[in-house]
């Protein structure tokens, strides 16, 4: 038998005579009216699931890349080179600090001595005073002979008040010092703890974190090349799908052609006769015949459509784990209230809380040693100012000299506090020049704490800061690479989530296996008993051979040839032709019936 | 290939209080969230941290107090607690708002999972509570009234929707059910209605009850067994269905007696249904009598078997438990569910 004979049913409905029935032709209208229906509503069905399908399949993808993404991201390179760079350079601000330490130090003992100095120009001034009062009773004792000593009485006592506002003026400065240099060595102190002890345990720590989140990347990677065999697999399962989606359109067009042959058996009722409502002979053996096509097609959509369902739960299957795999390299909780990422963040923040107490802590030392130094000048001028005078005390104490020499015996008194006035400038002399020793050493040690400040704590002059700024940035980049990686894991495992979700949801909604069973029940209730009644007025002579005949057809005839002429076609398509249908006449798509589709 | 970000939190119905304004700000805290997941996406967080913060001081301000407002109209019964959570959200958000304005900016992680956990155990379970609290008490006067006038279809149209917005079980058995039969036994006693009144209140709440068993059949089953019962005597059953439905609702199979149940019948079916746990109901005094002689012979039959006691007799009658250790009172269903829980813990400890 060819091909197209057992393909072409409108030569097998032989008009046949049969008995007149109302109910048979409205069952017969509503059988037909049913199936259509029920191809309409499992188009329906599956039309909803193909529309999803590609979205499906975009999400399985955009969730491939995600994570591909993730594993490859750059996260914190630049960071890690800066927390190591930053490291390094802790020891050397250690370093840095306890010269600076020691320079404050040192100072603060020379501001001691200085004040002890200072204290000794007390004492002379109050001897300066003294011997003024000495001078002026002696002068008075020589009455007009010693008028020229009076002067020498009036600038002594002048002078000392003098030195006593000049160092009482030089002490208020010294006193002025020690605040300050307290507070710088109390800001070093401040850096050292934050610089060179908490900040390289907070670099360790994020630098552990780092090393941790490469272990997460490690992962990522495992679990985006376990997702590629996975992607694959649901890759295969979505075509597997497609499949099962394009299977039933057999089953469609299976019905379709059931209804064809209802519609043809429909209108030929009453042509023999002219009631309408009576079939045409052989009726009940076409009902049985398209009777078994229902049942075929009912198992073949069966087949197909729990072959959707199972792809469906397969790959919801595969998209959870995938979901499960990106919430576990997040290392969020199942409450919600932590993550691996919390800890990198919160070092992020404590790293970045220490740059700033230092940066303060910086700017506060930077101000206390610029105003040391300054306060340092402004004590050479009244130092100085001492100096001069001390200068006028020696000038005047010799010309006193030079007086009582010129008054013999009498002005013996007067020479002998002349000479102790000399001797006490000498000592102002030398008290001054451990003063100008002493801040001179000062202000070497205020200005080079002054330089250092103004530096980068690594000694990198013109650097300011430099080290602690890349660090900050660096630290700023680390904690947005590290909420960006976040909220990317975030998304992986709700876009999973939700996919699996639909999933699920789409299953469950995929109720088209059941309505066409009922309904294919249904019908093939209706056409047998339609059948049965058709069956009973035949002639049973007549009958028989044409049953037989059709019995033979109903064997050959399922749409089983059709599915083989489908992968027949599909063979052709890919090079692979069957030796049979190289040698049929009938091997172009036309002359293989109207019934044929491809697709 | 561009990838679209995904709206991480998705603002559906399911999570709808039913206060139109309490909802639109609800959406308008899933908006921010998404704001911040989507800044943070793009490893920006940061720039969005000031304007999202002062939302979040206003939302405090704002949604708490309308929130408040309308727990003090409704009587609402868990408003201390609810209060307390919206004061710990206040307090947290302060927090982090006065170390960003001191300069803190690495605080986005943080600061998502502190609103994603609040979204999670405050707006979706604390919120929907509240939620179905508002709106089981704005049906309860017409549910009362239908009760009252014996109107079961309008008492079943009330609850039909109740059940279809979403309300929970637990919602419909406290607030509607118990507080509508507890005001019918109020005017009973002030003689405002007659007993008959009161009896068809009854019937007319137990049909109501088993209108919610769908729901409660579809929770997935723990395999443990309970047996409800009211006592030799005791003819208000409707405390001990509840119990019963309870049980059924978090997932124990049931298996409720009614009614005066003879203490034989009773050890029969211990013996048959083999249960973890025996609830005994009493609502009037003169049966404790009865109750301790059904627990005295339930346990020389099942020396190890739990029994839970509960009713209005037992408001303030616990003398017993103190003496048996496989004996205890519970007040509320809430009692009940801590009850469950705790067993559920113990076994997985097991």
């Amino acid at each position: 038998m060819q091909l197209t004979d057992r393909l072409r049913i409108r030569d097998v409905v032989i008009p046949l005579r049969a008995r007149p029935s109302d109910a048979s032709a409205q069952s017969l209208g509503q059988v037909i009216a049913d199936l259509d229906s029920l191809n309409h509503d499992t188009e329906q069905g599956f039309l909803s699931i193909g529309g999803k399908l590609s979205q499906f399949m975009q999400t399985v993808s955009v969730i491939s890349s995600e994570l591909a993404a993730l594993a490859n991201a750059e996260h914190g390179q630049q960071a890690s080179q800066a927390l190591t760079h930053a490291l390094d350079r802790a020891t050397e601000i250690r370093a840095a600090h306890g010269s600076s330490d020691r320079g404050l130090a040192g100072m603060r003992h020379e501001v001691g001595l200085l004040k002890r100095t200072l204290s000794g120009f007390q004492e002379t001034v109050s001897t300066f005073r003294t011997l003024g009062l000495l001078t002026r009773i002696e002068t008075a004792r020589l009455g007009s002979t010693g008028t020229d000593f009076s002067d020498l009485a009036d600038d002594v006592s002048l002078l000392a008040g003098q030195v006593h506002a000049k160092v009482a003026s030089a002490l208020s400065i010294a006193d002025s010092l020690i605040p300050p240099i307290e507070s710088a060595m109390r800001e070093i102190s401040t850096l050292e703890a934050g610089q060179t002890k908490d900040l390289p345990a907070l670099i360790s720590g994020t630098l552990a974190s780092l090393s941790s989140f490469r272990d997460v990347q490690d992962r990522a990677h495992e679990s985006s090349d376990r997702l590629g065999a996975q992607y694959g697999n649901i890759s295969d399962a979505f075509k597997k799908l497609i499949v099962s989606i394009q299977f039933h359109d057999i089953t469609r067009q299976q019905v379709e052609h059931v209804i064809e042959v209802l519609r043809r058996l429909n209108s030929e009722s009453g042509k023999v006769d002219g009631n309408p409502s009576s079939h045409p002979r052989g009726t009940s053996a076409v009902l049985a015949l398209q009777s078994a096509q229902l049942a075929d097609a009912e198992k073949k959509f069966r087949a197909s459509v729990e072959s959707v369902e199972h792809n469906l739960e397969g790959i919801a299957m595969h998209v959870l784990e995938m979901a499960n795999e990106s919430r576990a390299l997040s290392g969020v909780r199942e409450d919600g209230k932590g993550s691996f990422f919390l800890p990198m963040e919160q070092d992020c923040g404590a790293i970045l809380r220490s740059l700033g107490d230092t940066a303060n802590a910086e700017s506060a030392m930077r101000s206390t040693r610029k105003g040391l130094a300054e306060t340092i000048d402004r004590m050479n001028s009244p130092i100085q100012e001492i100096l001069q005078i001390e200068t006028k005390m020696r000038m005047m104490a010799l010309n006193a000299r030079i007086s009582a020499f010129h008054l013999g015996a009498d002005g013996s008194a007067l020479d002998v506090l002349a000479s102790s006035v000399q001797e006490l400038a000498s000592e102002c002399r030398e008290r001054s020049d451990l003063l100008v020793v002493s801040l001179g050493s000062m202000s070497e040690t205020a200005t080079r704490s002054r330089d250092e400040a103004g530096q980068d704590p690594g000694g990198v002059p013109g650097n300011e800061g430099g080290c602690m700024d890349e660090l900050s940035i660096a630290v700023k980049d680390l904690h947005s690479a590290t909420e960006q990686s976040f909220a990317l894991i975030s998304q992986i495992v709700a876009r999973g989530d939700c996919l699996a979700e639909d999933l699920v949801s789409t299953r469950k909604e995929f109720s088209v296996g059941t309505l066409f069973a009922e309904a294919v029940t249904r019908a093939r209730g209706s056409m047998q008993e339609i059948g049965d009644k058709s069956q009973s007025g035949l002639l049973s002579d007549e009958s028989e051979e044409s049953e037989s005949g059709l019995a033979d057809f109903m064997s050959l005839y399922t749409m089983q040839a059709e599915l083989d002429v489908h992968e027949s076609v599909t063979r052709v398509a890919t090079g692979s032709v069957p030796a049979e249908w190289n040698s049929s006449p009938s091997g172009n798509a036309e002359e293989l019936g109207d019934n044929v589709e491809f697709f | 290939m561009s990838i679209a970000p995904v709206e991480l939190f998705e603002w559906t119905p399911e999570f709808a209080v039913h206060v139109p304004d309490i909802d639109q700000e609800h959406q308008n805290w899933f908006r921010a969230m998404n704001r911040l997941h989507e800044a943070m996406l793009a490893g920006r967080g940061v720039e969005i941290l000031g304007t999202l913060l002062a939302e979040l001081t206003k939302f405090t301000m704002n949604h708490f107090a309308n929130e408040e407002k309308l727990m003090a109209t409704v009587h609402y019964p868990e408003m201390l607690a609810h209060i307390q959570q919206h004061e710990d959200l206040r307090r947290r958000v302060s927090e982090v708002e006065a170390r960003f304005e001191r300069g803190e900016t690495a605080i986005t992680i943080e600061l998502m999972l502190l609103l994603s956990d609040w979204l999670r155990n405050h707006e979706i379970v604390i919120d929907r509570r509240f939620g179905d609290y508002v709106q089981v008490d704005r049906s309860f006067a017409a549910y009362l009234e239908s009760l009252l006038h014996g109107d079961l279809r309008g008492c079943g149209l009330i609850v039909q929707r109740l059940l279809a917005e979403g309300i929970s079980f637990k919602e419909l058995y406290l607030n509607l059910f118990q507080r509508a039969m507890y005001r019918t036994g109020e005017l009973w006693m002030k003689n405002e209605i007659s007993v008959a009144i009161e009896h068809l209140a009854t019937t007319i709440t137990l049909s109501m009850m088993s209108l919610t068993h769908p729901t409660l059949f579809n929770t997935p089953r723990s395999g443990k067994k309970a047996v409800v019962t009211c006592v030799g005597g005791e003819l208000h059953q409707v405390g001990a269905q509840m119990i019963s439905d309870t049980f059924d609702f978090l997932g124990w199979d049931s298996f409720f007696l009614g009614a005066n149940t003879p203490v034989d019948g009773l050890l029969e079916l211990l013996a048959d249904k083999q249960p973890d746990v025996l609830c005994l109901s009493v609502s009037i005094n003169s049966h404790i009598r009865r109750f301790k002689e059904t627990v005295k012979k339930t346990h020389a039959h099942f020396p190890g078997l739990d029994i839970l006691a509960g009713g209005q007799a037992f408001l303030h009658y616990s003398a017993e438990a103190n003496r048996n250790p496989h004996l205890q009172f519970l007040h509320s269903l809430d009692e009940l569910e801590a009850w469950i829980a705790t067993r559920k813990t113990t076994d997985s400890r097991s």
